[in-house]
């Protein structure tokens, strides 16, 4: 082994130092609480300090290992190599276990920073006391993994380059958006930590009414649109770089993310029920201390190696502690619901169930009923192996046939729930709101016919997706009408923009599951061919170099345009062969060119895989949407006295008179 | 009275007036009918009234919010464990034995040959009858395909080895070179032709060994052959 270095040396400092602030930061916030002492309280902020401190210097000093290729630090011969170009050498960090866990590391220090700052004034309120307890106990867990079990700066052996140093996984080395994605759904997974604390601090104070829902709602949301972001970043680089065609394969590790965006997504609906009604106080607390447990059961997926995924990271010794930690959360969480069930006695009741809080119940319902599924589909290989020994999967099909029924439900919900008042709707009321809801989903059905749509399932979503749509704009036409440009503001209004984001990647993903075509050809320099209406011409193909690959390439000119360049590349280090599609991105289809083994540039020959996808593009803007909804729907709307207000009051006439 | 008692009378009164004050407002703004509107109000009216009365009262019992009716408290824990037990049934019909190279779950739809030659590579150095049979396989939908031509061939080098058949040995090298001669750029037949010719025959045929060492090295090589073909023509020199 080669002594420890300077970076080594710095590195595992700033850990330990880390380490120790969020111990005795913990330590003293706990204690100041309970003795109520003030002047203790004060020395929080010093410790939550010196903790971001930690984890900022951990992370620049693997920075600048990794740019150096310091070789004497084991991490960097796992994933640096003097060949990686100067993006994916940075974004090496992330691209193995230990790395991640540093990454995981920094933001949480930030995010207990912003909440150390945001309630500097308030240190002495015992619920937030024990928030920012909670939170650095949190981080004194992931300190502790970074010292430990996943040391990214353990000293490494003298390097043999024919072994080791060869760079990062090339699926990691491949697109730009391996920059964006892990940071963007990490921040979504860490963010779920700050309600999670809050939800923990209520439940030790007693504390259960709303006050700490109205102090975690920004944080839950801005959580949530991360997550969302993140996922359908996922989807795009898998689309981008996998080269099978698809952008969502059930794998394990997409399943562990999108198990917390379900949990996550029925709290931030469930908790205006809450705000509003004052219910559903068990049931929320229960979906909070499930999305953040589910994070951490979601990073044991990834990270302990108990699943082989393109995403997985090998194993490492991580999993017992993962799993140790994950039931520690759990225990504590339900031990403390239980403790304070009588103070989480509901005042209030539904008074029917056609009603805005009778369907937020309803789709709670099936959002957890989808995040139960598809936790039993990932784990119930885990569970057979382990009893059994028997190695089994569970296929596609069963997330896809149970999948898509609970889709469409929740797209007839979001059409019906917008328009639904509080309490109770009557008939009358709901004929009149759902008109134009109901004329825009016709409107999609005969667009959709038109457009040569088939099968019965398709049709239904398209159906519903118009509904959703149609309500969700009639909200933001009414609000617009009253407020200008206010009316896009605030958690309904942003909410609806979010829908409409939704829906989006309802109707792509409906329809680039249900009318793909698909085409294998055969072809030599100069041929042509007709598919799906497209003509292929096949210009060339040829062999390229870079530092890190050699491969061949066909330059395909699609309709007679400019030529695109399905590829396959060998990276030398790993021998691993990649294939990297070229797409021709359009509105309503993309053109999705990949290249087979088995293409020769010395023949001019090329196995050409032709995927006509329609309406993927509809699933970014849709991902770009909700993104840009979750902004909008945390500002604050039109000021209102109270914040009980009714949302769906109807546009006086004189104001629509004024428009 | 018990402060808990108290302050959950408290709140259960706070609770109703806003909902008095909320419903009038959303009578007015017309999203409540007139008929739900009063009974809706003359409802919380009644419970506000109770509740303050047991504030007053200082009785610590809470007012009774209407029961749940006995068919819900039934029909939910029935619901429940009846789409429980749905859906194990669902799992266990859709879970299948897991093929090498494939994931816990769902999984990129891999055609068969793929499959198939994920199946060969994990069985290769475990099970070369498997093995074998898994790259037959391949060879039977696509008969020129390289890998599955390469490492059959392998297979028969091995075989031959370990048997002391050089008659077999030279099937197999005679197997690696239809497949060199498949895809040139392909290094692995050219590395193993160079470790069968220059290390298994009985008597090494040196020149073809250092011929398709050379090629492998050129072919850019999986990096952890790298070394053994450089060492096999070190060896050689």
């Amino acid at each position: 082994m080669l002594a420890e270095g300077v970076n080594g040396l710095f590195g595992h400092t700033a850990l330990i130092i880390g380490l120790a602030a969020s111990v005795f930061g913990a330590g003293a916030l706990a204690t100041a609480t309970l003795l109520k002492d003030q002047r203790l309280v004060r020395t929080v902020q010093a410790y939550v300090m010196v903790a971001l401190i930690g984890a900022v210097l951990a992370v620049v000093v693997m920075q600048r290992a990794l740019i150096t290729r310091d070789w004497s630090i084991a991490y960097v011969q796992k994933v640096g190599s003097y060949d990686t170009p100067p993006l994916f050498n940075f974004t090496a960090l992330w691209s193995a276990l230990e790395g991640s866990i540093l990454l995981w590391l920094l933001l949480l220090a930030i995010y207990t920073f912003i909440v150390a700052r945001r309630y500097r004034d308030r240190m002495s309120d015992p619920l937030v006391a024990w928030a920012l307890v909670t939170m650095l106990v949190v981080s004194a867990f992931f300190f502790f993994l970074a010292l430990g079990p996943t040391d990214a700066f353990q000293a490494g052996g003298v390097p043999n380059f024919d072994q080791c140093c060869k760079g990062p996984n090339p699926l990691l080395q491949n697109h730009v958006l391996v920059l964006f994605h892990p940071p963007i759904l990490y921040l979504g997974y860490v963010g779920f930590t700050v309600p999670f604390a809050f939800a923990i601090g209520a439940l030790i104070t007693g504390r259960v009414g709303e006050g700490w829902l109205m102090e975690t709602r920004r944080w839950a949301l801005f959580a949530w649109g991360f997550l969302t972001l993140g996922i359908i970043l996922g989807s795009w680089w898998s689309y981008e770089v996998l080269g099978w065609g698809g952008v969502w394969a059930w794998d394990p590790v997409e399943n562990a993310s999108f198990l917390p965006w379900l949990t996550g997504t029925a709290y931030i609906h469930s908790v205006l029920v809450q705000e509003r009604r004052g219910m559903l106080r068990v049931w929320n607390l229960s979906l909070l201390v499930a999305t953040f447990s589910l994070t951490i059961l979601g990073t044991f997926l990834t990270r302990s190696g108990v699943v082989n995924s393109v995403h997985a990271f090998s194993d490492g010794t991580i999993g017992p502690y993962l799993l140790g930690f994950f039931g520690v959360i759990v225990v504590v969480s339900l031990g403390l619901i239980a403790w304070r069930g009588d103070r989480l006695r509901s005042p209030g009741a539904i008074d029917s169930p056609i009603s805005r809080e009778g369907a937020f119940l309803a789709n709670n319902v099936v959002f957890s009923l989808f995040a139960f599924i598809i936790l039993l589909g990932t784990v119930f290989p885990l569970i057979v192996e382990a009893k059994e020994d028997r190695q089994i999967a569970v296929g596609s099909p069963f997330f896809d046939t149970l999948g898509q029924p609970i889709g469409i439900v929740l797209l007839f919900l979001m059409a019906i729930a917008p328009v639904l008042p509080w309490r109770k709707a009557g008939m009358e009321l709901l004929r009149d709101r759902l008109f134009w809801p109901a004329w825009c989903s016709a409107a999609a059905l005969a667009i959709a016919v038109i457009f040569g749509a088939t099968d019965f399932a398709p049709l239904l979503a398209f159906t519903l997706a118009g509904f959703a749509g149609g309500s969700a704009m009639r909200q933001l036409v009414l609000a617009t009408r009253r407020q200008g440009y206010r009316g896009l503001l605030g958690r309904a209004n942003g909410g609806m923009v979010v829908h409409i984001g939704i829906i989006l990647i309802a109707v792509g993903l409906a329809a680039s599951n249900s009318y793909t075509r698909a085409g294998e050809f055969t072809m030599v320099k100069g041929d042509t061919v007709q598919f799906a209406g497209h003509q292929f011409e096949l210009v060339d193909v040829v062999e390229f170099e870079n530092p890190t690959s050699v491969g061949i390439k066909a330059l395909v000119s699609i309709d007679g345009g400019q030529p695109y360049a399905p590829a396959i590349s060998k990276f030398t280090a790993q021998g691993m062969d990649v294939s990297t599609p070229s797409v021709k991105t359009g509105l309503f289809k993309d053109i999705y060119l990949t290249l087979g083994n088995g293409s020769k540039p010395s023949t001019g020959t090329a196995k050409l895989k032709i995927f006509i996808k329609p309406m993927i593009v509809w699933l970014w803007v849709g991902g770009l949407l909700c993104a840009a909804g979750t902004i909008l729907a945390a500002f604050p709307g039109k000021h209102r006295r109270r914040p009980t207000d009714p949302v769906s009051a109807p546009v006086p006439l004189d104001e629509v008179a004024d428009v | 009275m018990n402060p808990d008692r108290l302050a959950e009378l408290e709140e259960e009164r706070a609770f109703l007036l806003t909902s008095i004050r909320d419903i009038e407002k959303e009578f007015a703004a017309g999203d409540v009918d007139e008929d739900d509107y009063r009974t809706l109000r003359d409802g919380y009216v009644a419970r506000a009234a109770a509740v303050l009365r047991e504030i007053d009262d200082g009785k610590a019992a809470l007012p009774p919010k209407p029961a749940r009716p006995l068919w819900r408290r039934i029909a939910v824990p029935v619901g429940t464990v009846a789409v429980a037990v749905a859906l194990g049934i669902a799992v266990s019909q859709y879970a299948g034995q897991r093929l090498p190279g494939q994931t816990l779950t769902g999984g990129q739809p891999a055609d068969k040959v793929s499959q198939l030659l994920a199946e060969g590579r994990s069985l290769l150095n475990t099970d070369p009858t498997g093995a074998v049979a898994a790259y037959q396989g391949v060879l039977e939908l696509e008969p020129d395909n390289v890998e599955a031509r390469t490492y059959s061939g392998w297979l028969v080098v091995l075989t031959g080895q370990q048997a002391g058949n050089d008659e077999q040995i030279q099937q197999g090298i005679d197997l690696l070179k239809d497949a060199a001669a498949l895809d040139a750029t392909y290094a692995d037949p050219h590395c193993l032709l160079a470790v069968a010719t220059g290390r298994f025959l009985e008597t090494p045929d040196v020149e073809t060994a250092r011929e398709q060492g050379q090629l492998c090295l050129d072919a850019n090589p999986p990096r952890d052959m790298v070394p053994m073909i450089q060492g096999l023509l070190d060896s050689l020199t």
